[in-house]
Parts: C-alpha cells; sequence; structure tokens
C-alpha cells in the first residue's frame, strides 16, 4: 500500500509540475523575444521626369528579416540600424510567439496527458500486483523454500498439470477418504513442510523477488501467468464448495499462512496433500529434465528479461543472450505486446470520457469556425436579398408611378 | 486520488485537444481567408531646406506579409533609376514609413497629391495630401 500512495504523490506532483510548466511557457517565450532590426530602404526614382528620392523605413525582427527577400541594386541604398526599442515590433512579432506558445502548449499538455497515463497505467498494475505477490512472498517466505523457482511458462504449465490431476484424484477419492483424512491431514502438515524444500515449482508460484532460477530463464508470459492464475482460482473454487463439506478438516494450511483465500493459499491446500506431493515428486524429475533439453534447444532463441516491471508492464530492460536479431525482435515485440495490452486495459475505462470530451470539443470549435462562415454566408446572403428585394420595390413603385 | 489524477488526465487531454484543434481551425480559416490590409496612420508634407517632402505612416494589418511592387503619385509611377528594388516584402504588423524628397518644383505648393502603394495582390492603397 505505501508503494501505492507513494506513486499516487508522485503522480500528483509530477501532474502539477507539468501544469506549471504548461502555463510558464508562454511567458518564457515572450520573455525570449527576439530583438529588432529596422530595415532603410533609399530608391533613386523618377516621377514625370523629374527625380524624386524614397525612402522607405520599417521594423522587422530577426525572424521575418531571415524571411524577407533583401534587395539591393545600385539605384538604392541599404542599411541596417542598430536595435530599437519599438513597442509595435513587439506587436509585430505576437503572432510568432503565440503560435509557438500554443505549440509548447500543446506538446506539455501532450506530455502531461502521456505522463499522466503511465504514472495511472503504473498506479493501477502495482496495486493489482501488489495485493497478489504480497501473499506468494508471504507464502514463498514461510516455507523457506531453496527449490528452483522458475518464471517461465514451462513452469506454470508443470503447476497447472500437477493441480489437475490432483483434482481428478480428489474427484475420485471423494467418500472413501472421508475416515483416513483425519489422519493424513496431521501428516500432510508434517510431511508437507519437509517435502516442501524437495517439491517442484508447482507449490511455489512464480515470483519475481525469488530466488534465482537453476533453469534458464525463458521469457514470462505475463498473459499466462495470469490464465494459470486465473485457472488455479476456478479450480480451488470449485474445489473448496466440495472438499469444505465432505473432507473439512483437510485444510490446515489455510490457518498456517493467512485468513485469506489467495493463491498461494490453494496452492498451499494443494501442498497439504501428500497425493499431490507424491505426484509432484514423481513427475518433477522427468519434468525437469524435460524442460532442460527444452531450455537447451530454445538456447540460441531465448533472450533474457530483467524483472518485468509491473509498473508499466513493459520489461524494465532487455538483454539478449543471443545474436540471433529475429529472436530479439521477437521478444521485445512479445514484451511490447504484453504492455500495450496492459496500457489499454488500464485506459479503456476512460475511454468514453476521452471520447467524449473530443466530441465536445470539436463541436464547440467547429461550432465556432462554421459559424463564422455561416454568419458571413447568412449576411452575404441576406445583403443580396435585401439588394434584390430593394430592386423589385423600386422596379414597382417606378411601375405605379 | 484516482479521481484527482483521473481528473487532470481529462483536463490535458481536452487542453491537448483544445489546442490541436484550435491550430488547425486557424490553418485551415487562415487558407481561406487570408486577407491583405494596409491601415495608414497619419501623412503629412512639407518644405524643409529647399526640398519638398511627403511622408506616410502605415502598417501591415494583413495576416500576412505586404508585397509592395510600385509606388506611384497621382497615377504616375515612380520609375526607379538602375534595377529596381521591387518587390518589398514587410512583415505581418509592420510599421513602415514612406518618404518622398523632391524639388519644390517637382511638388508644386497647393497641389493634392494622391499617393499610392500598390501590392502583388494587385491592389492600390492611397493616401492623399497637399502641399503647404
Amino acid at each position: 500500500m505505501a508503494v501505492k500512495d507513494s506513486s499516487a504523490e508522485k503522480a500528483a506532483i509530477i501532474s502539477i509540475l507539468a501544469l506549471l510548466f504548461l502555463f510558464l511557457a508562454p511567458l518564457m517565450l515572450v520573455r525570449c523575444q527576439p530583438d529588432s532590426t529596422e530595415k532603410d530602404i533609399e530608391i533613386d526614382c523618377t516621377w514625370k521626369g523629374a527625380p524624386v528620392s524614397a525612402n522607405l523605413k520599417w521594423t522587422e525582427t530577426k525572424e521575418n528579416a531571415a524571411a524577407t527577400t533583401k534587395t539591393d541594386s545600385s539605384g538604392s541604398k541599404s542599411s541596417q540600424s542598430g536595435t530599437t526599442t519599438n513597442t509595435q515590433a513587439k506587436t509585430a512579432t505576437g503572432s510568432t510567439t503565440t503560435q509557438q506558445a500554443l505549440m509548447l502548449t500543446g506538446a506539455a499538455s501532450g506530455s502531461v496527458l502521456v505522463g499522466g497515463g503511465a504514472l495511472m497505467v503504473k498506479k493501477k498494475l502495482e496495486g493489482s500486483s501488489s495485493s497478489e505477490q504480497e501473499p506468494k512472498q508471504a507464502a514463498s517466505a514461510s516455507t523457506s523454500s531453496t527449490t528452483p523457482t522458475s518464471t517461465s511458462s514451462a513452469g506454470t504449465r508443470y503447476g497447472r498439470e500437477v493441480m489437475e490431476k490432483h483434482q481428478e484424484e480428489l474427484k475420485s477419492s471423494t467418500q472413501s477418504q472421508a475416515p483416513k483424512q483425519n489422519q493424513t491431514s496431521t501428516q500432510s502438515q508434517s510431511s508437507t513442510q519437509t517435502q516442501q524444500s524437495k517439491q517442484p515449482n508447482a507449490q511455489n508460484p512464480p515470483n519475481d523477488s525469488g530466488s534465482t532460477s537453476s533453469l534458464p530463464v525463458i521469457a514470462p508470459t505475463t498473459a499466462g501467468q495470469l490464465w494459470m492464475q486465473q485457472q488455479m482460482n476456478s479450480q480451488s473454487s470449485k474445489q473448496s464448495d466440495k472438499p469444505s463439506t465432505q473432507v473439512g478438516a483437510t485444510q490446515p494450511p489455510k490457518q498456517a499462512t493467512s485468513s485469506t483465500s489467495t493463491t498461494s493459499q490453494n496452492l498451499g491446500l494443494m501442498a497439504s496433500s501428500s497425493s499431490a506431493a507424491q505426484i509432484a515428486n514423481e513427475m518433477w524429475p522427468q519434468r525437469q529434465k524435460e524442460l532442460e533439453q527444452l531450455a537447451k534447444q530454445r538456447s540460441d532463441r531465448s533472450s533474457t528479461f530483467s524483472t518485468p516491471s509491473y509498473s508499466t508492464g513493459f520489461a524494465s530492460s532487455f538483454t539478449s543472450a543471443t545474436e540471433n536479431t529475429w529472436a530479439r525482435l521477437q521478444g521485445f515485440s512479445s514484451a511490447l505486446s504484453n504492455g500495450l495490452s496492459n496500457a489499454w486495459a488500464t485506459i479503456k475505462p476512460y475511454a468514453p470520457a476521452i471520447l467524449l470530451t473530443a466530441i465536445i470539443v470539436t463541436a464547440v470549435y467547429g461550432g465556432f469556425i462554421f459559424g463564422l462562415f455561416g454568419a458571413a454566408m447568412t449576411g452575404a446572403a441576406s445583403a443580396g436579398a435585401a439588394g434584390v428585394a430593394g430592386a423589385g420595390m423600386g422596379l414597382g413603385g417606378k411601375r405605379v408611378s | 486520488m484516482d479521481r484527482i489524477v483521473s481528473t487532470i488526465i481529462l483536463l490535458s487531454v481536452t487542453i491537448a485537444l483544445a489546442m490541436i484543434l484550435s491550430t488547425y481551425y486557424t490553418g485551415f480559416v487562415n487558407l481561406f481567408m487570408n486577407y491583405e490590409g494596409i491601415s495608414f496612420d497619419y501623412a503629412y508634407a512639407l518644405v524643409k531646406d529647399g526640398q519638398a517632402e511627403i511622408v506616410i505612416h502605415f502598417r501591415n494589418t494583413g495576416e500576412g506579409k505586404l508585397t509592395v511592387v510600385a509606388l506611384e503619385i497621382n497615377g504616375v509611377d515612380l520609375e526607379p533609376t538602375g534595377k529596381s528594388p521591387f518587390p518589398l516584402e514587410l512583415p505581418y504588423g509592420t510599421n513602415a514609413m514612406l518618404r518622398l524628397h523632391a524639388s519644390p518644383e517637382t511638388f508644386m505648393s497647393g497641389v493634392t497629391y494622391e499617393v499610392a502603394i500598390r501590392t502583388a495582390s494587385g491592389r492600390t492603397y492611397t493616401k492623399t495630401v497637399v502641399m503647404p
């Protein structure tokens, strides 16, 4: 929660600073007006055969001087005097300054928008990830596991398989195991904690701040992890309906961790079952070999990401373990797509409001501008109609007379 | 805090959209309604040191630069001797001063002179002075 509050404070502070910049930028531009120069052109000419000397003098800024074509000829002299203070010149540069101020203001607004959006995404993702990660960290800390903690999708798949097997086993042995479960529960309590050090990663879901993995790290798929959590939650909710009434006493691990029902507790429930532990023990060595083989096969394509930044959804850094450009691009594009999907999921609730605001602003501005056109057209039309009517009345009057 | 941040974001979006739209529509209007204009501030004529002088102060009040292609007096062009310095471009909002020097025989006392500034758009802006 502390992280959440600090990020919100940061968002507010940065937004305020950006708004301050937004309003101060035009003032800075006005203060940084360019110097003005005075141009003086003398033209020797004739008028009706008599010599006349014309002298045209005006003041312009340096910006305008660059844009102005300067024509010197043998018959004309051009001279530039020093900089002069001319209030009219400042008026002349007003339009340019206003345009620059508008551009800068637009850029500042855009930066505020991007920054605020990024911070919103960060805050939202931190809020969701922190609530999910805290129980996991607590569970991993309580078990003090030294088993490999894999962040790869293969690990999640393995965990899913273990859970599915365990669920099938629970379904098959519903009422027949009821009298034995008090014993197994006590055994499982004692055996689980001893076995957990040997058990594979299934009981420890992917933990970003966990221990290092002995396996080659494969690019983490956030979507895969989320899917796994959803699967486990749905399965555990199904299990909690059935075994809670039938098994009853087979849920001591809940007391060991915390009172809230989280994914880690569901995994703890899984770990409490000795059958699941056995399955895991049986499956894990073979699975580990498969995973290692798979990782070797993918070693040329695997790219190592740093810990994925849940703040923005993008990987905070990307280092390639291979020279294969295509593999690097694939890894980067997957991280990018994950980040974009997360950002869109966060911004999506605000999309109607943004769209509505855009429509209103467009309507107001469009109405104003085209209203001016309309007024001009209406004025011209009414003037024409009045002219025609006047002409008609005049003609009619002549006829009458 | 969420509401504050979301409000700030919405305000920023609104401001950004307003800026974009105003720039767009301003350019759109300027494209079709860019007009040229000169406003004469004042003009006078005098005889000084044996020279007749006509002084005209004017300002470019159009929406863009003003391109002067010729000067006329009473409908007769001033013909530059040598290479013509025209066209002369005066930036937007520029205040300019035009001085015409000639002998008293050229600009005779009591005669009304109509000085015209012809621009590249074909328009002619005139100012009348009477020699004292």
